[in-house]
């Protein structure tokens, strides 16, 4: 096998400079603001929320920032989120008025003919972009002066495997600052909460072992379908390399010296330095760095001396990244290159790749590179070492996988000094060629292509299969030295699936436009599974009206339904999502099998209704009715389940009758930046109520305060308008209204505030016309 | 025993329910059968065919019967229900209050004393009088909340053990005591006892109190003691018989749902949620008495459509009632929410889509088909042709072209659960946030609290006098909206908190009409003061009000009534 053998432990020896931020940036946004006069600055990040979910061997991260515009103007700022390695964006909500309003995915052209269409308009809309490799970009606007601003991200990502401590949520923390304010959720408990944290920084947390994902998940859909399955060859089917004799190594560095390439310099110096330091006395090396022309330190391969390693790192020093990317042009590079060696020489060719793998010059096609390294370098081994947040690294997999080359991803500098650690014994090391796992017709397989797997390799690979016809087996085919390899995969027993959707989701798209498939058929793909692409936007408009008056579908529905907490559910399998009851007929939605026996549900009033099973929503529902004179207080209704076997499932569904409501205080004082303009200011007083615990807690009295139940704010002005107050915070409402003429007298203002049960309490207040002026924070 | 045969005059009203929720039942020594249902209370011949249903209208303490209690010589029939119990004694005609309470859920004569189960405890009252009544209060959790009801009674020799809600206690004469013995599941449905055995029936399963066993899983509504062991009626799995020793059986029966037994004789009757069976002698087959009127008594709307009423009622879907019967309509979801006539076409706005039924085709509309939302509230017909429907995200109209979602135009995505056409062709709009007049080309006018129009924001209802508008909302009365010279609005609000319902409001025969949580009201013009209609269904939450050929129908969540032209509610 010609493999990479560097020897990196050198690094460990050589002091290395700190890796810079830029190039561990990842799992927090940054929001840049543009004042009036040209200025520009980062605003200050108050405060991140991070709250995972974790299912199998994935999980669903939900990162809330709090940006604060310290200023007395209204900016527009752009808003950029790197995601952490292998993380599938799935979600975008912002702030609208107060309102946190979610992004639906529309193909971009025309989420961006929305945006331009109502820019001028009072309101802009937002529209999330990818920015290349894994950064994505939000333009917002209105920052209100003296005002928060809340964007929201949401990402899948996988749990990280640990060789010592097993599986791992890690979230990653790269701020350009240490962070004001910091909270992180897992499954809904706290495990971290702080009021400073380092700007970078890790965070892994154990997840437990009864938790571990078992080799084999499934997740079935309305649709379809998917299991994932960690690929793990038998690799006493497959000869260990043989003891050959140590040849000289000829070792082509292609450094990627493009504009994309500059976030990942420093990382791709200290690489290289490792690459170098791999290679002995006997080794022979050549650097060419490539942008849309090749440039090289010497224009043929060099003795390895100390000296001419120093001179090497001195020439990729010198060099300013700039310009686009034509890794074609670096294959041909190479490919004349190895032609020029004698054919003893090129035995022992290896060619490594360094930089983020995103060709924008030439030929970009993944397929078509792919083919072209073939034609290029047949036989030679292509490594690649791929750098930087901007990164596409299904390339580069592609190329490395096609040839039998590595493919590493360091992003930090332990992953760098693992991959020193790992490489020596490349060499020693079994390898599957032309590895490809094969399904039955009528199953899709991602990602597709043939790889190359090492025996420290970790695989996994995703099935879409019709619903409810999971495949029991899969096979995994191969090259090995002795020949064609190939193994069942036993597939039929899986634990729950982890947000297998949009992983797979996220392969098809990848699959898609590393063939340069149709733009239309990219875009079908990303929005059936619900993620991002090149040729798709999350849009973000000021309301629902607004999303409809676009023919914009909204996927999920923005309205809540009827449910309650389960708090007695004696099995797994059925369960009720909490939720709070809408006002009207109720309804509950029991997500029993539809071959159960019976769902019955009793209510607190004495009527038992019968469920009826719903197809078309894969749950058994029920409505009723609350009577007007049901008093104020916590209700519980019960959900008996006989399943068709024979077992019976009690679950419990409680629900709250609400008729007190909402008080609001209204003061006003002058808009900061807006000329005679008030700035009018609802902030919902805290009503205690009696509150009635779930279970027999006979005698206990206890008392809730109700903060932030209100939804709404009108308020009636002067001149007979009705301005509705936008939700600023959870409790707080905030509007603006500029008078035709300034005010003298005092104004009495009619004040209407209502809450999620539709209650409302009408009052009148009078204000001062002349407020004072906008507070200072 | 003729007892139950009562004089029947001409009725000033008709009443309309059905009687296929049975809540109790009890064969007599005369070979008829008494069932209580949520349609009246049925007397049936021995033929099995209904003799006679009464319903409030006849003194009755409510439409939905949940308990009776008859005495050993046949002479006196007490009935419960949510307003307290009557009595019916030989002779008389007309059912006369005995006692007020909320809830009746079971009734137990215990010699002269009757005990009547409510919500939130128990009162003894003289069972020929209903005077000298005790209390016993069951304690609640917490000062705010439900209170308990109690479901059932049974004599063992510790005292009368109560199932309710909450669990099972008992009742020694002085007080309430929780029963000793660990039950599956708080919520008791039946409790009955024999010689040394004590059976609960709860939401969880059957329990042997006492002995700490839990017999059976199934959902046990009724017990009815049988030689060597006991008969189960169960929610899902029919009759169950429990042998005294040996495993339990399950007995052929029609029906899977089960809420009653009783027994008289060799007479057993069982009571399910499609009527009433009754079985001769222990081995005869199980024969199904006549039920009567509509699907469900809980109607949420009515159409007129020349001679035929159709009916859609809260979850039991469509029905029509024409030339004297009543025929179910297939292919409509069930949970019918508002009804139109469009010349030969029925809409029907339903929690599933909007359906259009002519002749004997249905079609549905969704939210795939342009709907803002499939669960639509409201539907009213449009004079040019078609339809205008509310639904949960917004209005459509819909009309031979396909359907046209009012929101791509402008108009609000809000819960829309009222609907109309103004004379001047403009479209209104009832939402919860407000009352909004759409035209198209035309900026979008609302209506709200805020604006000093209404009294709450939750619109319910809309209806047309001259000008005028009328709008009902669910906490806010009735208002009404006049436009003056320069089209400013103005409002002169009508009366106090009624909750009016959906297409719950009406302008005929000089008055206008208001189907209200708390009963029917009129306004006529020139009065200032509502009428309230007491009686006018029967049920007092009224749901809709329609009048043709003189006639005027008014539907409850308990049933029908109409009421011929010499009357009037």
């Amino acid at each position: 096998m010609k493999g990479m053998v560097v020897v990196l432990l050198a690094l460990a020896l050589q002091p290395v400079s700190p890796l810079a931020p830029e190039a561990t940036s990842a799992g927090v946004g940054r929001l840049d603001a543009d004042a009036a006069d040209g200025s520009s600055h980062t605003l200050e990040l108050r405060r991140l929320s991070v709250d995972a979910t974790v299912r199998g061997d994935a999980a669903e991260t939900r990162v809330e920032h709090v940006f604060w515009n310290p200023t007395e103007e209204v900016l527009q700022g752009t808003f950029r989120f790197p995601l952490p390695d292998e993380a599938v964006l799935v979600g975008l909500a912002m702030e609208v008025e107060g309102r946190m309003v979610d992004g639906e995915l529309v193909e971009r052209e025309k989420a961006q003919r929305v945006y331009e269409q109502i820019v001028d308009g009072m309101r802009d809309p937002a529209l999330l972009e990818w920015d290349g490799g894994s950064v994505f970009k939000l333009r917002v606007f209105p920052i209100e002066p003296m005002a928060e601003k809340r964007v929201v991200i949401r990402y899948v990502s996988p749990l990280r495997r640990d060789p010592r401590k097993g599986w791992q949520y890690v979230y990653p923390v790269g701020a350009s600052t240490d962070l004001g304010g910091f909270r992180l959720t897992l499954d809904g408990e706290v495990r971290w909460d702080a009021t400073s944290f380092p700007a970078r920084s890790e965070i892994a947390l154990d997840v437990p072992r009864d938790r571990w994902p078992s080799p084999v998940q499934r997740e079935e859909t309305d649709e379809a379908t998917y299991t994932a399955v960690r690929v793990r060859p038998d690799w006493t089917l497959v000869p260990p390399p043989p003891d050959a004799v140590r040849t000289r190594r000829h070792v082509l560095v292609l450094l990627d010296d493009s504009r994309s390439a500059l976030e990942s310099r420093p990382l791709a110096l200290q690489a290289l330095q490792v690459i170098l330091d791999s290679l002995d006395g006997r080794d022979r090396f050549r650097v060419s760095a490539f942008d849309i022309t090749v440039r090289e330190q010497t224009d043929a391969f060099v003795p390895f001396t100390r000296e001419a390693a120093a001179q090497a790192m001195d020439f990729a020093r010198s060099l300013e990244p700039d310009g686009a990317s034509d890794l074609s042009l670096a294959l041909r590079h190479a490919g004349r290159v190895a032609a020029a060696l004698s054919p003893a020489d090129r035995t022992g060719l290896e060619v490594v790749y360094l930089g983020d793998g995103s060709p924008t010059w030439g030929e970009t096609g993944r397929d078509a590179l792919v083919a072209l390294a073939a034609q290029e370098l047949p036989g030679v081994v292509f490594h690649s070492i791929a750098l930087g947040r901007g990164g596409d690294a299904g390339v580069l997999r592609a190329l490395s996988g096609a040839t039998g080359g590595r493919f590493e991803q360091p992003r930090r500098l332990q992953d760098v000094t693992r991959l020193a650690a790992t490489l020596p014994h490349v060499r020693r090391l079994r390898v599957l060629r032309d590895a490809r796992v094969v399904a039955p017709e009528g199953h899709g397989v991602l990602p597709d292509g043939a790889r190359t797997l090492f025996e420290d390799d970790d695989w996994q690979v995703i099935v879409r299969s019709p619903k409810g016809a999971a495949p029991d087996t899969l096979v995994l085919e191969g090259r090995t030295a002795l020949g064609p390899f190939r193994q069942v995969l036993e597939t039929r027993t899986a634990t729950e699936g982890g947000f297998l959707v949009p992983r797979y989701g996220a392969h098809a798209v990848a699959a898609l436009e590393g063939a340069l498939a149709e733009r239309d058929d990219v875009v079908r793909a990303s929005l059936q599974y619900g993620v991002m692409s090149r040729h798709t936007a999350f849009l973000v408009l000021e309301s629902e009206e607004a999303f409809a008056r676009f023919q914009i579908r909204r996927r999920e529905a923005q309205e809540t339904r009827v449910s309650g907490g389960d708090l007695e559910s004696t099995g797994e399998e059925a369960s009720l999502s909490p939720d709070r009851i809408q006002p009207g007929d109720p309804e509950v939605r029991i997500p029993a099998p539809a071959d159960a026996r019976a769902v019955t549900v009793t209510f607190p009033f004495g009527e038992t209704k019968v469920a009826r099973y719903e197809p078309a929503l894969g749950a058994w529902t029920v409505r009723f009715l609350i009577d007007q004179d049901t008093p104020d207080g916590v209700y519980h209704v019960y959900v008996r389940i006989t399943h068709a076997s024979g077992r019976v499932e009690l679950l419990r569904l409680a629900y709250t009758v609400d008729t007190e409501a909402p008080a609001v205080a209204v003061s006003w004082r002058w808009a900061a930046g807006r000329s005679r303009t008030y700035l009018i200011e609802a902030r919902q007083i805290a009503t205690e109520v009696p509150l009635s615990p779930v279970d027999g807690a006979a005698g206990e009295s206890r008392v809730a305060t109700i903060l932030e139940d209100a939804r709404r704010v009108d308020v009636r002005l002067p001149d007979g308008e009705v301005l509705s107050l936008g939700l600023t915070r959870p409790g707080l409402f905030r509007g603006y209204w500029r008078p035709r003429r300034p005010l003298q007298a005092p104004v009495t203002l009619t004040v209407v505030a209502t809450d999620r049960a539709l209650n409302s309490r009408t009052a009148r207040v009078t204000l001062d016309p002349h407020p004072p002026a906008a507070a200072s924070r | 025993m003729t007892l139950l045969l009562a004089l029947v005059l001409a009725p000033a009203v008709e009443a309309f329910t059905s009687t296929a929720d049975v809540r109790a039942c009890r064969p007599l020594a005369d070979g008829r059968v008494l069932a209580a249902t949520a349609g009246g209370l049925v007397v049936y011949g021995p033929d099995l065919e209904p003799e006679r249903v009464w319903t409030s209208f006849d003194g009755l303490p409510g439409t939905d019967v949940k308990a009776i209690e008859v005495s050993a010589d046949g002479a006196t029939v007490w009935a419960g229900g949510e307003y307290g119990v009557s009595v019916l004694r030989l002779g008389e005609s007309r059912w006369k209050e005995l006692a007020t309470a909320r809830s009746v859920g079971a009734l137990l004569l215990d010699e002269d004393r009757l005990l009547i189960g409510t919500d939130g405890g128990l009162d003894v009252v003289d069972a020929r009088t209903g005077a000298g009544r005790q209390r016993f209060d069951l304690p609640r959790d917490h000062a705010r909340g439900p209170r308990p009801l109690v479901t059932s009674f049974a004599r063992t020799p510790g005292g009368i053990q109560v199932g309710t809600s909450r669990g099972l206690w008992t009742w020694d004469g002085s007080g309430m005591r929780p029963a000793a013995g660990v039950v599956p599941s708080p919520y008791v449905h039946v409790v009955a006892s024999a010689g040394s055995r004590t059976l609960a029936g709860t939401v969880g399963g059957l329990a042997e109190i006492g002995r700490g066993r839990v017999v059976a899983t199934a959902e046990v509504r009724a017990l009815l003691r049988i030689e060597g062991g006991w008969l189960a009626g169960t929610m899902g799995e029919g009759l169950r018989r429990l042998a005294d020793a040996g495993p339990e059986q399950a007995v052929p029966f029609p029906s899977r749902y089960v809420t009653a037994l009783g027994r008289h004789g060799d007479t057993t009757c069982a009571g399910t949620t499609e009527g009433t069976f009754v079985r001769r002698g222990a081995d005869g087959a199980w024969r199904h008495a006549r039920v009567t009127g509509p699907p469900s008594n809980d109607v949420s709307a009515l159409a007129l459509d020349g001679e035929r009423l159709w009916v859609g009622t809260f979850d039991r879907g469509l029905a029509a009632y024409e030339g004297g019967r009543w025929r179910v309509v297939s292919g409509v979801d069930e949970r019918v929410n508002g009804l139109a006539v469009e010349g030969a076409r029925l809409w029907v706005a339903t929690a599933r889509g909007l359906v259009t039924v002519e002749r004997e085709t249905s079609t549905v509309r969704h939210e795939a088909e342009g709907l803002p939302a499939d669960d639509v509230h409201a539907v009213a017909a449009l004079r040019g042709g078609g339809v205008l429907a509310g639904t949960a995200r917004g209005a459509a109209l819909v009309r031979a072209g396909g359907v046209e979602s009012l929101v791509k135009t402008g108009a609000p995505a809000e819960a829309t659960w009222a609907v109309a056409e103004g004379p001047d062709g403009s479209l209104w709009l009832g939402t919860t946030n407000g009352l909004y007049r759409y035209r198209a080309g035309a900026a979008l006018v609302r209506f709200s609290v805020a604006s000093g129009h209404l009294r709450d924001n939750w619109v319910t209802s809309i209806a047309f006098e001259g000008a005028a508008v009328w709008v009902g909302t669910y906490a806010g009365g009735v208002s009404r909206l006049t436009f003056g010279a320069r089209n400013a609005a103005s409002a002169d609000p009508g009366p106090g908190d009624a909750h009016v319902n959906p297409a719950g409001l009406g302008v005929f025969d000089g008055r206008v009409w208001a189907a209200t949580m708390s009963g029917l009201m009129s306004l006529a013009r020139g009065e200032e003061a509502w009428r309230i209609h007491a009686g006018a269904a029967p049920g007092r939450d009224v749901t809709a009000v329609v009048t043709a050929g003189g006639s005027v129908w008014v539907a409850s969540r308990d049933g029908l009534a109409r009421w011929p032209a010499a009357f009037r509610p």
